[in-house]
């Protein structure tokens, strides 16, 4: 029998409701483990363990009594510490933010809380969502549970490293430049940046407005379709969440690939940007799983990767400066030395310069919009190589790791999924993007894979 | 001549960053400087990003 902090969010979900797994003993699980592996891990600035359990006891009382609210109900969640939940600290994991304490929950927070989710802790991060892995700040950086000397990526660090190990069955990311499919990648597991403005950023501290996704990060591409179908609701108050009806997610899951046009972007791994061979060995056996499903396989051509990454760097430097001015000129010594270094770096940007970003902007949208008129999804690696040691800084030592600026840049929904390990032992990552809104058939091919590549039965061996 | 500029633009900014961040920050404005100079070029209106001006229907 599977531990129970080993259970996917659906297996769990289904023993809830049949009355078989109290939410108070699942709790108490999550609790014991954080206590035992996360001195380690570092995955949590904030262990919320009185309102767990009575957040615990409280789900077991309504689903006793007949009030099963649906799949989340009573299963456990982690916050990276960027979401405002009211009344309780949100730090961005900066000492700029220790003691902010915000009145009011995050819109998806809201979300969660209403389809019964029950939240576990406040999670690790780079600081605002951009610094990098410090040992400058209040806590220390998160570790890769598959490694503890690698880096687990971020910003969504904590996120990625408390799922992969087993401290929470899902977490809230962002991703404004691939802030969820990097973690997701080198902590194996499965994070879907949702189409620009499915989910409402309300509530989250901010970075840079026109590329901040929210979205969830779970062990399985099924459980991200669980969290979406209580995500997905229309946000009048931020000005970017698309009023669209919401298809049921995981609804959408089986069924089969056959006739699937997949495109391969492949001079982005193998003339853009060098790639590790184990890495684009994983890719092939995706792509050939896929075809024994019955998809169409062929390659299709983007404009460099370069170009996507200046766009979106440009675009997020110059707006995440505006977001942090007044702090960065007033108090510049409470931030980390990445964070402050990264966030001053876009006062040198020029408003033309900006302006013309977003007008490359525009021409890349349209770029990947008539790509996929003949593909129906585009695939390539999450990341050109597995978890780097954690110090050994990727941006400050101009090092890219990811490919997944492209579409934050375009807005376009991407899901990072664990394709395969490294003979070290380590996750690898392929990427599935899919056309704007359709993020169920994004999820639908993340699910079909894993379940063909057999990659869910491993757990890091730290966790276990 | 690029220190020049890079300290007038830091001036113009009202930022005061430690000695210690300067080495980081300069390599990270060079790369912004490279990526703004890769992607110049004139654009017609069809390469407009969202327009504010772009009204709705009454």
């Amino acid at each position: 029998m599977t531990d129970l902090h080993f259970l996917t969010i659906a297996e769990a979900s289904a023993k809830i409701r049949s009355k078989a797994l109290s939410p108070v003993d699942l709790v108490q699980a999550f609790m014991a483990r954080i206590k035992a592996l996360d001195p380690k891990l570092n995955s949590h600035i904030l262990v919320l363990e009185d309102a767990a359990l009575a957040g615990g006891r409280k789900a077991e009382a309504e689903i006793m009594a007949g009030g099963w609210k649906g799949p989340l109900h009573g299963i456990p969640i982690g916050l990276k510490d960027i979401y405002n939940t009211k009344g309780i600290a949100t730090t961005g994991h900066s000492a700029l933010f220790k003691d902010h304490v915000p009145a009011e929950d995050a819109f998806t927070v809201k979300c969660l809380r209403d389809a019964g989710a029950i939240f576990t802790g406040k999670l690790s991060t780079w600081e605002f969502a951009i610094g990098g892995s410090s040992f400058d700040l209040p806590w220390p950086p998160a570790r890769n549970p598959w490694d503890l000397t690698r880096d687990p990526s971020g910003s969504s660090s904590g996120s990625g490293a408390a799922v992969a190990a087993g401290l929470c069955m899902g977490a809230m990311g962002s991703d404004t430049g691939g802030s969820i499919r990097g973690p997701a990648a080198w902590c194996g597991i499965a994070g879907l940046k949702p189409t620009y403005g499915w989910l409402s950023r309300r509530g989250i501290l901010p970075l840079s407005f026109s590329l901040d996704h929210a979205g969830p990060m779970c062990w399985t591409s099924e459980d991200c379709a669980l969290m979406m179908n209580a995500l997905a609701k229309h946000d009048p108050l931020d000005a970017a969440c698309a009023d669209v009806p919401a298809p049921d997610f995981a609804a959408a899951l089986g069924g089969g690939l056959n006739g699937l046009r997949v495109g391969v972007v492949r001079h982005f791994f193998e003339t853009d940007l060098s790639t590790d061979s184990e890495t684009i060995a994983a890719l092939e056996v995706s792509l050939m799983a896929l075809r024994d499903m019955g998809a169409v396989v062929f390659d299709v051509t983007l404009s460099p990767f370069g170009v996507f990454a200046d766009t979106g760097s440009l675009i997020s430097r110059t707006e995440s400066y505006a977001t942090h001015q007044a702090w960065l000129r007033e108090t510049p010594e409470r931030y980390g030395a990445f964070g402050r270094q990264r966030l001053m770096a876009g006062a040198f940007v020029s408003g033309a310069d900006y302006v013309n970003a977003q007008r490359q902007r525009a021409k890349l949208v349209a770029e990947v919009a008539t790509a996929m008129k003949s593909a129906d999804i585009l695939v390539f690696p999450t990341a050109r190589c597995p978890a780097r040691e954690i110090g050994e800084d990727s941006m400050a030592s101009g090092f890219q790791p990811f490919f997944n600026r492209a579409f934050n840049v375009t807005g376009f929904p991407a899901l990072s999924i664990c394709d395969g390990f490294s003979a070290s032992g380590l996750p690898l990552a392929l990427q599935i993007c899919g056309r704007p809104f359709e993020d169920a058939q994004v999820l639908k091919v993340g699910d079909a894979l894993e379940k063909t590549l057999g990659t869910r039965g491993r757990r890091p061996a730290f966790a276990c | 001549m690029e220190d020049s500029t890079f300290d007038a633009r830091l001036t113009a900014a009202g930022l005061q960053p430690s000695g210690a961040d300067l080495p980081a920050l300069r390599a990270l404005v060079a790369d912004l400087d490279r990526a703004a100079t890769a992607i110049r070029a004139p654009r017609p209106y069809s390469e407009e990003p969202l327009s504010a001006f772009r009204l709705p229907r009454g």
